[in-house]
């Protein structure tokens, strides 16, 4: 964080979604080669979000813990291909987890392969980032406002893809609406919730 | 149908498409630079809604994934396209067709989303102002001599930033337990002339900002009515020093 913030000082116009991104790509890349203590404090900085999100779309809890572990083996795995100028570390690793969750719920044999858990009690090493933080809550805050911004049949269908895992065609049948109409609120909801949200590269 | 393949985007982005659409949409996507960045900010967007369902998995998981990966070999890097490419190619006219209809529907979108009916604005209002708040704890989190504390009471925790060269002190609440019916929080500057009301704090989410006070090096927080009070009427459930 150290070289973020000297970066922030020089440059003058302070984002603070900006630092906490330049901190993740200094953590991606020591991933990258290899750091073990760098990979614990990405899990310390995702693990709530990707667990979260799994749980959300797999309701079972067990289930979710493999998938989130799953994730993580996939993030350790893939870290050298990650490439900052694509989206942030966040975007990266919630796509994945997204991704897993959703074809786990949709493969029909979700064979369950647990392996022996190791005894709990290592001592977690907190990231230590007010910047995450303070970013953290205030999107929390930034999403349900935005959210609101969206109509019924755009919250709903996106919430039904992105939050229980369904295919745009079920969502149509969920929502008792014609498939070209939810593909359509899928993609102008996620458009209104990208400009709301301020996201742009 | 391949006219409209681009309104996909939202789909793929969601990953809410079969798996033989996704296919012929990568297809696409491999020769649609607009609708990778499309699809780059959807999944962004995406990203952000993860927020609200924020989880702390159980405890055990983390020596789990620590000793999982120690067996896994990391892949080397990449320097290949990372748009997963299918020999087929699109014909030509009706990649141009499909990138008339979304010209098309970008202008018809475009004027959907301009209109805000008054719920949205008000949210958009209160964004901006929440916004604000958050942009003045950035300037100070980047300031020099800037001090950031963990503040601890009971239940209550919370981040305290104290910026001297913005003459400046933010609190940010992280775990607040409700007030109460009709109760609100109240944060207070102590100095040896008494409490200052430095403001209500709205909600969780909320950072709270106020100028700091000379001479005032104690940061409080009290229960009061709502709408607050002009001085502290309980025993403050929290304290902490900011000299």
């Amino acid at each position: 964080m150290h070289g973020a913030r000297a970066e922030r000082a020089r440059s003058g116009k302070p984002d603070l979604r900006a630092v906490a991104q330049s901190g993740h790509h200094d953590l991606m890349s020591r991933v990258a080669r290899g750091d073990e203590q760098a990979f614990a404090e990405l899990y310390d900085l995702l693990a709530e979000r990707v667990y979260g999100l799994v749980l959300r779309v797999m309701r079972d809890p067990a289930q979710s813990e493999e998938v989130t572990q799953e994730v993580f083996v996939d993030l350790w795995r893939t870290a050298s291909r990650f490439q900052a100028e694509r989206g942030s570390v966040t975007s990266w690793a919630m796509t994945i987890a997204h991704r897993r969750a959703v074809d786990r719920v949709r493969s029909a044999q979700s064979t369950v392969d647990r392996e022996t858990r190791m005894a709990a009690g290592q001592q977690d090493t907190p990231f230590d980032s007010v910047a995450d933080e303070v970013t953290n809550r205030f999107e929390q805050r930034q999403v349900r406002q935005c959210l609101d911004t969206l109509t019924e049949l755009q919250r709903e269908s996106v919430g039904l893809a992105y939050y229980q895992g369904y295919t745009y065609g079920e969502v149509a049948t969920l929502l008792d609406t014609p498939l070209g109409t939810i593909k359509t609120r899928l993609r102008d909801g996620l458009i209104r919730l990208r400009d709301c949200l301020g996201v742009s590269r | 149908m391949t006219a409209d393949i681009h309104t996909l985007t939202g789909a793929y982005a969601l990953h809410a498409l079969s798996d033989s659409e996704r296919a012929a949409f990568e297809d696409h996507l491999a020769q649609c630079a607009a609708c990778r960045k499309e699809v780059a900010e959807m999944q962004e967007t995406a990203a952000r809604l993860s927020s609200t369902v924020a989880t702390p998995p159980p405890e055990s998981l983390k020596a789990d994934v620590l000793a999982s990966i120690r067996r896994v070999r990391q892949l080397p890097p990449d320097e290949g396209p990372i748009i997963p490419l299918r020999g087929r190619k699109w014909p030509l006219r009706a990649t141009a067709l499909a990138a008339a209809a979304a010209a098309i529907a970008a202008i018809v979108l475009g004027s959907q989303v301009i209109r805000l009916d008054d719920e949205a604005e008000r949210a958009q209002n209160q964004l901006a102002e929440i916004s604000s708040r958050y942009e003045t704890v950035a300037d100070m989190i980047a300031a020099q001599h800037t001090k950031i504390m963990a503040a601890k009471a009971g239940d209550m925790r919370a981040t305290v930033v104290l910026s001297p060269q913005h003459g400046k002190v933010a609190f940010l609440p992280k775990d607040v337990p409700a007030p109460g019916k009709d109760k609100t929080y109240q944060l207070w500057l102590i100095g040896p002339d008494g409490a200052h009301s430095a403001g209500l704090v709205p909600d969780q989410d909320t950072p709270v900002v106020a100028d700091t006070i000379e001479g005032a090096n104690v940061l409080g927080v009290t229960i009061e009515p709502e709408g607050g009070s002009e001085q502290p009427t309980t025993d403050p459930v929290m304290t902490m020093a900011l000299g």
